[in-house]
């Protein structure tokens, strides 16, 4: 694969790593692999109070007058009360899967049957420890999911229906940096349902000035 | 079990307000005038960073197959904490004894001053945001400090399409339905009457609803 951005890096299977990004830059997060999952978290990177608010900016984009989108493909992405800021503004997403919802963590992996199977926890905490943030002070597990392939049922209770990933290796989802932010992502270590399609793989990071 | 009430009272239309519950109380939330949403989140009374993730919540009973986004049985809190922080006790219209598709609750957004603006409200109309705003500051907390986004829409008949369209539909409840949560931690409740009279939420006009908290005879 060639890889063309300024800066590229891999980030490995079941880990997570976090970056800076100033306002104006792109980056890409790229199916390597494919059929993985990046979760992904947005910082302000001036006040990490700022945070990126996932399932909101789903509500926002489709209560916007010129529709910018749904919970189901965003295209601006909010900061929480009471900023409401655009953070990023997805640029270029061809396939278009994403969830807007919880990353999984150690109860979820324990709920799974697997209690002290890695989780999206374990990734973020140690890619922001490097900027002093503990996962105490990240407000919500909720994040943009890149090419997760959920759905919430329309009627019922409203259960999730998770499916593998339609992606495939090449695939990329494109964001533009409106302010500086700090970008956290995390390789999802989950094998235990279709999230992954059953094998943890590694994403690629590619940024542009 | 047999119940007394130790606190009885209404919070009126578009206002919001906290309660403290003790562990093993119940907070009644009671149809005071009828059709009236409640934005509801909680707090551990002890350490405020540990909050109710509505999100979470919902995946989390959706794999335990008790809940999902239009009703939850266990109430966690965000990780790092991870705590059942609230049980639901009784739960009607989440039961479908009023009917309808889904079971007539939203674990998804509630209403904030970007939102009303995109759909058109004045700059100024009063949203949950303001609500809950005057209510953390009862205990001392800024809206920066506590992540209200997604919290429990209590009676709040909306849902997304396949698509990712939203929809809206009045409440099922009725005058004197109420839904039961039992505390399983010292909680602050926090309480946002939904002051939305733009949308069918509140089937247009916003309304008081009363509370109580429940502590075993």
């Amino acid at each position: 694969m060639s890889l063309s951005g300024s800066q590229t890096f891999i980030v490995p299977k079941c880990t997570g790593k976090a970056f800076r990004l100033d306002r104006g830059q792109r980056f890409r997060v790229v199916e390597c692999e494919g059929k993985q999952v990046a979760s992904l978290m947005f910082f302000n990177a001036r006040n990490h109070k700022e945070q990126f608010m996932a399932e909101f900016s789903g509500g926002l984009n489709f209560a916007h007058p010129e529709r910018l989108g749904s919970h189901y493909r965003v295209s601006r992405l909010y900061s929480k009360v009471p900023y409401e800021n655009v953070m990023l503004t997805v640029t270029e997403n061809e396939l278009g899967d994403h969830f807007l919802g919880t990353h999984c963590t150690r109860t979820m992996m324990e709920v799974l049957g697997e209690p002290g199977h890695r989780s999206c926890s374990d990734n973020f905490t140690d890619a922001l420890a490097e900027f002093g943030i503990e996962l105490a002070d990240v407000y919500s597990p909720s994040v943009l999911n890149a090419f997760a392939n959920v759905k919430i049922d329309p009627k019922g209770q409203g259960e999730v229906r998770i499916e593998p990933p339609r992606s495939s290796k090449g695939d990329f989802m494109e964001f533009r940096a409106e302010m500086d932010v700090l970008v956290a992502v995390s390789a999802c270590p989950d094998d235990l349902t279709a999230m992954n399609d059953h094998a943890c793989k590694a994403v690629a990071i590619e940024i542009f000035d | 079990m047999d119940w007394k009430v130790v606190q009885d009272f209404v919070v009126p239309k578009c206002s919001g307000k906290t309660v403290r519950v003790d562990k093993g109380q119940r907070l009644r939330v009671i149809e005071h005038e009828g059709k009236q949403v409640l934005d509801l989140t909680f707090l551990n009374a002890h350490n405020y960073k540990e909050q109710f993730a509505a999100e979470f919540s919902a995946v989390m009973n959706s794999l335990e197959g008790i809940g999902g986004y239009y009703r939850l049985s266990k109430l966690y809190s965000k990780p790092p904490y991870e705590n059942v922080m609230v049980s639901v006790a009784e739960d009607k219209i989440g039961d479908g004894g009023r009917g309808g598709e889904r079971a007539g609750h939203f674990l998804l957004c509630h209403c904030s001053k970007q939102l009303v603006e995109h759909l058109g409200a004045p700059p100024g109309t009063r949203t949950c945001s303001d609500n809950f705003a005057d209510a953390f500051a009862e205990i001392g907390l800024e809206q920066a400090d506590v992540y209200d986004e997604s919290i429990f829409n209590v009676w709040m008949q909306s849902w997304l399409e396949e698509d990712g369209s939203v929809n809206f539909a009045p409440p099922l409840a009725e005058i004197g339905d109420h839904m039961d949560f039992l505390a399983e931690m010292d909680v602050v409740a926090v309480l946002s009457v939904c002051p939305d009279e733009s949308s069918p939420c509140n089937d247009f006009v916003a309304k008081a609803l009363r509370f109580q908290v429940l502590a075993p005879a």
